[in-house]
């Protein structure tokens, strides 16, 4: 069931009217088989991975906390770690493990067969299994206590609005909100229909219009590098758009049934620097990744090369995570490199300089980061190493300006313009605070200061666009990760 | 009282709020038309705009006019602009007919007389002038190819003929006609205000209609359209056939006047020297397709609530009946394009309008006839003039 279908439509109007009709304990009910309906629309089969995962982390979570000897609680944290990671490991990268071992005995000569099985990857196994681990460990850190109610644990796991794409929430946040009553909220209500509206903006105008230019140049080998280019631009504010889009939406629908999630982006392509784009792009998943493999791994805290180590492993982990495929073990590696040197350079730079403090210099950095990233992306979207190898190719040997490719460009600034437009304002106002208090013209370019009927007529003139000039709906991209 | 001062406050910030929301949405749809087509901000922009009557009363294609997709050239034709003067050694064709040939759901380029043209391109031996009036009716043919078409010079007259109108008596749908496009008629005066007319003027009506068109799932689209059209159906039936039964059979007075009608015209060319070729009159329903396709059906209908089912099925056969007897009492080639079209929503786009795919069967059906009859001619001319 697409966010962006008429499917979903009727399911959340059902949902938000039953749902504040109910008490408090029948809403988590209510809430808990509305998700089992939602995620079993794609495949039924598949929630009992769901409820496998809930139930390991339920009882660990309970065991865990309940037992004194830390060997024992130790035992259970690896038995809701493993049984998780194997529900992963198996379902999402069984195949590219076997596939890769294969290839690896046939180079010494070796002819293996071993079955691939030719496994399904069940709808947001990533999300929700990352989700359900953070309880159980957690509760071994100590730093949440365990639920005895399985339904609001069953309901954390598997809460409709980010269970298949996230925000990959954490049980302290979120655990709490479903535990405690939740009321009509006139303005909450109004502000996640505003999520969700900007939300589906971002996707069905944004990302799904530009996913028609960057699969038009990525899926023909003729085209140019300038094509290639252009065609990288559009995809990243395609998986921006859609991305973030989704986790509007998410935000928003969780936002109208009384639940607070978080914030998953912020503007993140006008960070200036690797470590900023990993603290503004897919929030939720970079914390975890800080929180629950990097710090673990010893952080920062033992020495300098080991502090390297520990970036580009968790990069190229988090890489993995995306997708059981060599280009997104690169891209991670490419990140891992990224923030490898902008933290050597850093140590560096600090007692030499202190460039960033003007606007023009913010704006160049911002704009060159923007094209490391749109530099990852292009391994993030290619199929192949020979597409990749192809690709840089014809940007550095193929580079010619058609009128085709002029013609996309304007598609392409045409389509992300009101997107690059809200983050460049989001982000002076949070370089220039005051600025934005005491100039009139910037006091109003933020959205949330407009008067209500300016706001009125933006939301009019944004629909048009949504309605007249939308493309087809088309599924999230990160629903395969 | 005070709760009375801002309820009312209450109702009309909604309706302010309503209003320009509503307000924004027309001056966006206003500002897109003008970027994307180069419409007029503040006067009407509608398809009646392509079409007008001169003051010799004949209907026509207003020329250097447009309508989102649709261009009507220097001469009133829909296509590239061409030369009052044939070039020497080029066989003119000109496409005559309606809606069907001037063309309706195609993409542009894609309309049946595009596609002849592009297909006839090849040889350069030709040059397609799509000279059809959406609305015209075969009466009003001879005055308008005399005076608007004839100054051309054609070689060949391709006569795609919808005989509908006649069926239910060609002078009561014409009248019809004229009731349902005001703007035809009083091309020169401003239409009157009417609630009905806002749907005119608001171009954001027609592109939420079509908006909403597009994005609900075919099911519920298709159930809502016969819902809708047995609505209009019924309405039109009580106010039309005065307690009477739609008609199951074409009368003969209507077959007469369309017998005598294309009679006229066919002697009005041949007095012209013109090489005529004349088609069916290919139609989707058909009795074994009825119920697949029966909201077409009931659309098609509405223009001719006085037929029933067997009644419009009927016309079709003895029209077209009528067009192959009339080829063969005037020694005219006559293609049956009517067998050649597969039913299916494929091809057509309604009950008479074709998809890009139906409009290329009907280019081919002509092309080949006309590929295989006029190159040979064609060579020898080129070479006498050479000589």
């Amino acid at each position: 069931m697409l966010f962006n279908s008429w499917t979903f439509l009727v399911f959340f109007s059902v949902v938000v009217g039953l749902y504040y009709l109910l008490s408090h304990r029948w809403q988590n009910r209510m809430l808990l088989v509305a998700s089992y309906f939602f995620y079993g629309w794609w495949d039924w089969r598949f929630l009992s991975l769901i409820f496998i995962s809930t139930a390991t982390d339920y009882i660990c979570g309970i065991q865990i906390y309940e037992h004194q000897r830390p060997e024992v609680k130790k035992r259970f944290l690896i038995i809701s770690v493993v049984v998780n990671l194997s529900l992963l490991g198996f379902f999402k990268y069984w195949g590219f493990f076997v596939q890769n071992f294969v290839t690896l005995l046939s180079t010494v000569g070796i002819n293996a067969n071993i079955a691939t099985l030719h496994i399904i990857l069940p709808v947001g196994i990533s999300f929700y299994t990352f989700q359900t681990m953070t309880y159980s460990i957690d509760i071994y850190r100590g730093e949440i206590e365990p639920t005895h109610n399985f339904f609001d644990f069953a309901l954390f796991v598997s809460f409709f609005p980010q269970l298949v794409a996230g925000p990959i929430e954490r049980a302290k946040n979120l655990l709490p909100q479903i535990q405690n009553d939740r009321n009509f909220d006139k303005d909450q209500m109004l502000r996640g229909l505003q999520l969700i509206f900007w939300g589906l903006f971002k996707k069905v105008f944004v990302a799904d219009n530009l996913a028609i230019i960057v699969e038009q140049v990525y899926s023909n080998p003729a085209a140019t590098g300038a094509e290639y280019i252009i065609a990288t631009w559009a995809f990243a504010f395609q998986i921006y758009g859609d991305f973030s889009g989704y986790s509007d939406i998410a935000r928003g629908t969780a936002k109208c049934l009384g639940i607070e999630l978080m914030v998953n982006f912020r503007q993140p392509y006008f960070a200036v620097n690797p470590s900023e784009l990993w603290r503004h792009w897919h929030i939720s998943l970079s914390t975890w990744l800080r929180d629950y493999l990097y710090i673990p791994l010893g952080g920062n805290r033992k020495g300098t090369i080991k502090t390297y180590r520990n970036l580009l492993l968790t990069m190229l982990l988090g890489g993995l995570w995306h997708g059981a495929a060599w280009n997104f073990v690169i891209w991670g590696a490419f990140h891992g490199f990224l923030l490898t040197a902008h933290r050597f350079f850093t140590t560096f730079k600090r007692s030499t300089s202190r460039f960033g403090s003007h606007l023009l210099s913010y704006m160049i950095k911002a704009f060159f980061m923007f094209h490391l990233t749109c530099l990852g992306w292009i391994f993030f979207r290619a199929q192949t190493f020979e597409h990749i190898k192809l690709i840089f190719n014809q940007i550095f040997s193929g580079f010619s300006l058609t009128p085709d490719s002029e013609e996309m460009l304007f598609k392409v600034l045409f389509f992300s313009a009101i997107p690059i437009f809200v983050m460049a304002v989001e982000t002076f106002k949070a370089l220039r605070p005051v600025l934005f208090s005491n100039n009139v013209f910037l006091k109003y370019c933020q959205f949330s200061n407009l008067p209500f009927q300016l706001k009125n007529v933006a939301y009019a003139a944004l629909t048009y666009l949504l309605c007249f000039y939308g493309a087809k709906a088309q599924a999230f991209i990160y629903f395969q990760f | 009282m005070k709760n009375k001062h801002l309820t009312l406050r209450k109702i009309a910030t909604v309706c302010i709020s309503i209003s320009l929301f509503l307000l924004t949405l027309e001056v966006a749809a206003r500002l897109d038309d003008r970027l994307k087509y180069g419409a007029p901000f503040l006067k009407l922009y509608s398809p009646q705009r392509l079409r007008g009557i001169d003051p010799d009363g004949i209907k026509h294609n207003v020329p250097n006019s447009s309508f989102e997709k649709w261009h009507i050239n220097r001469f009133g034709f829909r296509g590239p602009d061409i030369s009052l003067q044939k070039p020497t050694g080029t066989i003119r064709i000109a496409c005559m007919g309606t809606s069907e040939t001037f063309g309706l759901h195609e993409t542009p380029g894609s309309d049946w007389p595009a596609q002849l043209r592009d297909m006839l391109s090849i040889s350069g031996h030709f040059q397609v002038i799509n000279a059809s009036v959406a609305g015209l009716l075969l009466k009003e043919y001879v005055g308008y190819i005399d005076k608007y078409v004839l100054k051309f010079q054609p070689d060949i007259i391709l006569l795609y003929i919808n005989p509908f109108g006649y069926a239910i008596g060609v002078d009561k749908f014409d009248n019809r006609q004229d009731s349902l496009e005001p703007q035809v008629r009083t091309n020169q005066t401003k239409p009157k205000f009417s609630f009905k007319s806002i749907s005119i003027h608001l171009r954001i009506v027609s592109k939420i209609k079509q908006a909403i068109r597009n994005a609900l799932p075919p099911a519920i689209l298709r159930s809502y359209r016969l819902m809708n059209m047995k609505k209009q159906i019924k309405w039109l039936e009580s106010a039309r056939l005065n307690g009477n039964n739609p008609i199951d059979a074409v009368s003969q007075d209507s077959l007469d006047r369309f017998s005598t009608d294309l009679e006229e015209l066919l002697e009005f060319l041949n007095n012209q020297h013109v090489q005529v070729v004349l088609t069916s009159y290919p139609v989707l329903i058909s009795s074994s397709n009825i119920e697949e396709y029966l909201e077409i059906f009931l659309d098609h209908r509405r223009f001719y609530v006085e037929l029933s089912l067997l009644g419009i099925i009927d016309a079709s056969h003895k029209f077209n009946e009528m067009i192959r007897n009339m080829a063969l009492k005037h020694n005219v080639t006559f293609i049956d394009n009517n067998n050649k079209v597969p039913k299916n929503t494929r091809y057509f786009a309604d009950n008479v309008h074709y998809t890009d795919a139906g409009a290329t069967i009907i280019a081919e059906n002509f092309a080949n006839f006309i590929s295989t009859n006029f190159v040979t001619v064609k060579s020898l001319d080129s070479s006498v003039d050479t000589m």
